[in-house]
């Protein structure tokens, strides 16, 4: 069963047991929360999310009101993962950026498991495509985008490979537009499902994007790597895709691996391998999303 | 200076292109960029077991057919090299006779 079709009260029961308990690619959450203001927003927006009856969760999160005064005065949420507050609190009407933003970095410092690339993923035909990239870079917009047009979405934030056999492990989330590519996305996808727009967070207005119900449902599909693309946006940029030589990728791939150095030689041969495994470019676009995903479909379909 | 190799490192090597070789030392857990004239004075040294400045050189001049056994720009480029490699803790002196 998943979120959609779990009766309100029941999922407002689950969430105030700490008993709502689900899964998102090979990860396993369980969630508690006694914010009201919750219970129709995960609904909607985990909506595609399988509920899991396993005793054993990964991580075990706690959305709660913050101290006395602040419930009352600038009322404030706290992010528990397994009893520890690794955080300080977040004003309440965040809370569902904080539990995103909370997710990410459970899995950024515990999946070591994985060689973690700070990158989106999307997949067509089982070649993935990642992007790595910077904040700022357009890889959430650019993944977003792909995916409304037939790619799948394994992640916008994780690239996750698994040394032992290279292969990328899907992670769908709910995807975080920022700022100007929230009015630019909801132009080039009006159908795709969005939350609410959350003005003056500390990365200006954050409004997610639900990942597509297709893709949530194939998350225990893993994918074979193909193309390595650090897409850089620029306003107004003319849009570039130009081949890099594979140590250039090398190097500059390391860069955004959030565990590389930390997992040592797995971490070098896993990198080694998706390097061999890939062809590597840079892409620099102007936002014009339409030709941006011709561009990459062009890629996928052997046409560049 | 005599130098040898360190026996400690233990170097995982990864390249795509002849000018850039990547070597992890996992002794260290650092990754290293090297030149191809880099990792062959490594691979030298390993080979060799001790080796001097001048027989770095000497083998180097019999290694590449370009090398000028006069060029001392290019020595002093090698004996740079040589200091490089101890900075990294690939190789270091050596004080046996």
């Amino acid at each position: 069963m998943n979120f959609s079709k779990l009766p309100s009260s029941e999922l407002q029961h689950l969430l105030l047991q700490g008993q709502l308990k689900f899964r998102c690619g090979f990860f396993s959450l369980c969630l508690q929360s006694d914010l009201p203001e919750l219970n129709n927003l995960i609904q909607r927006m985990y909506a595609n999310y399988s509920l899991e009856n396993s005793e054993f969760s990964d991580f075990q999160i706690n959305l709660s009101p913050h101290g006395i005064v602040h419930r009352f005065w600038r009322p404030q949420v706290q992010f528990w993962v397994d009893e520890k507050a690794p955080f300080k609190p977040f004003p309440r009407d965040t809370a569902l950026p904080f539990l995103e933003w909370g997710l990410n970095w459970c899995i950024a410092t515990h999946a070591h498991h994985y060689l973690m690339l700070h990158s989106g993923v999307i997949e067509k035909n089982n070649q993935a495509l990642i992007l790595p990239a910077w904040p700022g870079s357009g890889k959430s917009t650019l993944a977003a985008a792909l995916c409304q047009r037939g790619w799948r979405l394994l992640s916008d934030e994780f690239g996750l490979v698994r040394p032992q056999d290279g292969l990328l492990a899907p992670f769908p989330r709910l995807i975080p537009l920022k700022n100007e590519s929230i009015v630019v996305f909801r132009d080039f996808a009006p159908d795709a499902v969005m939350g609410p727009e959350y003005p003056k967070t500390r990365k200006g207005t954050v409004c997610h994007v639900r990942p597509p119900t297709d893709s949530v449902e194939r998350d225990q599909e893993l994918a074979n790597p193909r193309w390595i693309v650090f897409p850089k946006y620029r306003k107004g940029a003319i849009m570039n895709l130009r081949p890099i030589e594979k140590t250039q990728a090398f190097v500059t791939l390391s860069g955004h691996s959030f565990n590389y150095d930390l997992i040592g030689l797995r971490g070098f041969q896993t990198l080694a391998n998706l390097i061999d495994a890939c062809d590597c470019y840079t892409f620099e676009y102007g936002g014009d999303l339409e030709q941006a995903v011709a561009q990459l479909n062009a890629l996928a379909d052997g046409l560049i | 200076m005599r130098w040898r190799y360190n026996k400690l490192c233990q170097l995982h090597h990864w390249s795509n292109d002849v000018d850039r070789q990547f070597i992890f030392n996992q002794l260290s857990g650092q990754t290293h960029v090297l030149s191809r004239l880099a990792l062959d004075i490594l691979e030298l040294i390993k080979h060799e077991k001790i080796v001097d400045d001048d027989g770095v050189w000497s083998q180097l001049v019999d290694l590449y057919e370009n090398f000028d056994p006069s060029d001392e720009d290019m020595r002093q480029h090698v004996l740079g090299m040589l200091v490089s490699l101890d900075e990294l803790g690939l190789i270091e002196p050596s004080r046996s006779l």
